[in-house]
């Protein structure tokens, strides 16, 4: 539990480190001072225009942030929702919840992604949109079955009988005693969001500057992966962390059973 | 019976849905077809022009009557002729989607492959070279993405060593890195699945009664108790499916195979309505074919519910 | 875990007929200790210093209340202990066919649990789900046979199957083995997983609490049928229950666990008679008023 706060703590600074640092105009060029070493003036150097990496790459960030957290927000609470009620209620509404779920899941996101991003322009928050939308599936097939699986349990049927309202147990008794399982799923969810984002933004018509994702970048400075690898490096970094501080901190090691077996 | 015609319903519904979903979006595309047709051509934009070119896209009539004709000619194996060059798509498309198609299936199929084996040893061996390995390649798929991946492979072989040439000549080893990769990326994480199932069966009585009555314990797991962990290993491909076509469209992009995701990012460029549509009806029916036949293959395991 | 009070209390040393019998199972000074960082640097020890001896065709009953290591000490009996996570010491020492004392501890693992498989019958106590659920009767019951008679005529096989059907009571002939076990009935699932468990050429039969998933008349029938099998093959038993009723039904020896440990041994009716131990005495005391 303790290095969960903490490392909550540190995202947290590391949120507030993003939206709050302040930083240099990303569109700001200097054509004298290109492939800059990091410096006091550049934390991170500068690129081929001899723009500040640094802006760049808390800017990326803060978009990316933006769309784990859209795109998680969405497929979170809408699928938990959906999953929930379908179990529930069965019959109909399981029905269209579950014709729902093999929708999204069946047209592929990333694809989908892709040609909304060509057709109303390349924005965080649609990519969210998008990734959110896609992903519900999954979400709604694990909630419907951690529900089901919870009806059967006496304490649901008793409360049943009681006469408790419907909201009163998916949401009170039902909900606390799954979301453990639906959190680690977000984490892994989230992990893959960023490097979904990152996949779209490298291929999604990498090169409007005034959208510098990480991925927008690594497509931007491939060609100087041999003369100046800090300027791929840098994004590359700040991919991988992210999507593995995703999955560590949601990781729920009570939910591991370590059960013996003869094979043991 | 009921849940065959089910099953069809629910892939026939989502074939429509789909296309009329299509069909509606790059209508509200803020730029049309014609637009891009006149700028390539340099032409006024005048109104005699633009009603000439939209009579002959076909984009006069109702929309209705367009989706209709269009849907209708789909089913009936005319896929119509690209706005922009007038080709005709049916045959680029039969051109490209062997490759696009083929980095899916192979990857997957060499990645489910090893990710049985390697699942059943991970399960096998807890904490052994296996388990750990799996666990990290696990952790690895899900914090690099393919498209890094890709670019430091082509760094390494096509620049650093100049053992493969990913940009010239025929390439086919751009197309066996993309499937590689795509491998790599599946077995990730299905060996856990794979190692999941197994110790969910490890932990089963009748496993336990079969080494009593001295099977070996690695035949038990392998013969006897295989089927539940095939089961789940085919069902995580089926839900995974979509994101491994996903990620084939950037692994094509990223060592510029010419699949079906090069053909889209042009055909977007241009708003060329008919290639757009036909791109995601025929995803959606390549979907379709993967999941009857991997359906169909879990149908023939037959795996029952403990009671 | 508490230490226990008394060394282990023998109840007037045998001194039926039975004495003069071959042993056929000696287990001396038994330890299991389960490792694991979880546990500490020393594991958590959980049989402690077991000793007893088994003659041929004596019935012994283990009891204890549950987590008392009734159900260790039978796995630890068969080789069904996991292999790296526990820790064994002490001797198990089984009497081959040939005359010959195995001490089976002193093996390899996987040795150790071919050798048992031959020597010793299990049945356990989940045994209505001691099916592999995927593969028909016929099958599992083949494959069975198989191992102890590899090379066995097909036609001959599916004779000694309906033979054996005969004999254990399961219906249905060939159809049943064309069956999968969700399609049959509880009942019958366990005769077949008896029926499975006794293709073992083994001379002893250690039944862990086979019964307790069973309804009472089930149980009886389950118990009566175990019990006229004994008497026909004249096999040795350990039969593991918490149930003194059906204990004192079955065996002609008992001993009791508690903690861990062995607090009183000896022939029953001499036990249930005269127990020792306070501990024994309490638990008699409180079945017979359950019992009225």
């Amino acid at each position: 539990m303790k290095r969960k706060a903490f490392l909550w703590g540190i995202f947290g600074c590391f949120v507030a480190f993003l939206f709050l640092i302040p930083h240099q105009n990303i569109k700001l060029t200097d054509l004298l001072g290109t492939f800059q070493a990091p410096s006091g003036m550049h934390w991170f150097g500068t690129d081929n225009l001899g723009r500040d990496l640094f802006a760049l790459m808390v800017t990326g960030g803060q978009r990316t942030l933006l769309v784990v957290f859209i795109s998680t927000a969405i497929s979170f609470i809408a699928g938990s929702f959906l999953g929930m009620v379908g179990a529930y209620e069965g019959g109909v509404a399981q029905s269209l919840i579950q014709f729902l779920a093999d929708f999204v899941t069946v047209v592929p996101s990333m694809v989908m992604a892709l040609i909304f991003s060509a057709l109303f322009g390349f924005s965080a928050g649609m990519a969210g949109v998008i990734f959110g939308i896609g992903n519900i599936g999954q979400y709604i097939n694990l909630a419907n079955g951690l529900t089901s699986d919870m009806m059967r349990r006496d304490f649901v049927s008793a409360e049943m009988t009681l006469g408790l309202t419907k909201s009163r147990i998916l949401f009170g008794h039902i909900f606390p005693n799954i979301v453990r399982t639906l959190l680690v799923y977000m984490g892994n969810n989230a992990s893959s969001v960023v490097l979904q984002f990152a996949g779209l933004a490298y291929i999604g018509l990498g090169t409007d500057v005034t959208s510098p994702d990480w991925g927008t970048l690594l497509y931007q400075y491939r060609v100087y992966l041999l003369t100046c690898p800090r300027l791929v490096l840098f994004p590359i970094a700040a991919i991988c962390l992210l999507a593995l501080f995703f999955h560590y901190t949601f990781d729920d090691g009570r939910i591991r059973t370590a059960e013996l077996t003869i094979f043991d | 019976m009921k849940k065959t015609f089910l099953y069809l319903l629910k892939w026939f519904l989502i074939f429509f849905v789909a296309s009329i979903l299509i069909f509606a979006v790059v209508r509200m595309m803020p730029s049309t077809p014609v637009d891009k047709w006149l700028d390539a051509y340099h032409l006024p934009h005048t109104e005699e022009n633009v009603t000439y070119m939209r009579e002959k896209m076909g984009l006069d009539t109702p929309l209705t009557t367009q989706y209709l004709r269009w849907i209708g000619n789909f089913v009936r194996g005319d896929w119509g002729v690209s706005l922009v060059s007038g080709e005709n798509i049916r045959e680029r498309f039969f051109a490209k989607m062997p490759y696009s198609f083929s980095i899916g299936i192979a990857g997957l199929v060499l990645g489910a492959t090893a990710a049985f084996f390697l699942g059943y040893r991970a399960a096998k061996r807890r904490g052994g070279f296996c388990d750990r390995f799996t666990a990290v390649l696990t952790v690895f798929t899900q914090s690099v993405p393919m498209f890094i991946l890709s670019i430091i492979i082509i760094y390494a072989l096509g620049v650093r060593l100049r053992i493969a040439k990913f940009f010239t000549g025929d390439g086919k080893y751009a197309l066996w890195c993309a499937v590689l990769i795509t491998a790599l990326y599946s077995m990730g994480g299905l060996s856990r699945v794979v190692r999941e199932a197994f110790r969910e069966e490890m932990k089963k009585s009748y496993v336990k009664f079969m080494v009593s009555r001295g099977f070996p314990r690695e035949t038990v797991l392998l013969r006897h108790a295989c089927k539940p962990a095939l089961a789940s290993l085919i069902s995580a491909v089926i839900t995974r499916f979509a994101g491994v076509f996903g990620g084939s469209t950037v692994l094509e992009f990223a060592f510029a195979i010419p699949g079906l995701s090069t053909m889209l990012v042009t055909a977007m460029d241009s708003r060329d309505y008919n290639i757009l549509q036909t791109y995601i009806l025929v995803v959606i029916l390549w979907m379709f074919v993967v999941h009857l036949v991997l359906h169909l293959v879990l149908q023939l395991l037959g795996v029952r519910r403990e009671t | 875990m508490e230490k226990n009070e008394t060394s282990v209390i023998v109840n007037k040393a045998d001194s039926s007929g039975s004495a003069d019998r071959e042993p056929i199972l000696e287990v001396e000074n038994l330890n299991v200790r389960i490792r694991g960082e979880r546990h500490g640097k020393n594991g958590i020890h959980i049989l402690h210093d077991l000793s007893f001896t088994v003659r041929e065709g004596e019935r012994w009953a283990i009891a204890g209340e549950s987590g008392a290591g009734k159900s260790m000490t039978m796995n630890a009996l068969t080789a069904l202990l996991p292999e790296e996570a526990v820790e064994l010491s002490g001797s198990i020492r089984y009497r081959m066919e040939d005359g010959s004392r195995v001490d089976v501890l002193s093996l390899p693992y996987r040795e150790r649990q071919r050798l048992l498989a031959r020597q010793v019958a299990v049945i356990f106590q989940d045994s209505i789900n001691a099916l592999n659920p995927n593969e028909t009767i016929g099958r599992q019951w083949r494959d069975t046979v198989l191992l102890y008679r590899p090379g066995m005529e097909k036609i001959q096989l599916e004779q000694h199957l309906l033979a054996r059907m005969e004999i254990f009571g399961v219906q249905g002939g060939s159809g049943t083995l064309a069956q999968y076990p969700d399609q049959l009935s509880g009942g019958m699932r366990q005769r077949i997983a008896i029926a499975m468990a006794l293709e073992s050429p083994g001379r002893i039969l250690i039944a862990d609490e086979p019964t307790t998933s069973l309804d009472a008349i089930t149980q009886r029938s389950t118990v009566d049928f175990i019990k006229t099998l004994l008497d026909k093959s004249g096999r040795t038993l350990l039969y593991i229950s918490h149930n003194l009723g059906i204990l004192q039904y079955m065996c002609d020896h008992v001993m009791i666990l508690r903690n861990g440990a062995i607090v009183e041994q000896g022939e029953a009716a001499e036990v249930f008679a005269h127990p020792v131990h306070p501990y024994t005495q309490e638990l008699i005391r409180e079945t017979k008023k359950i019992m009225g």
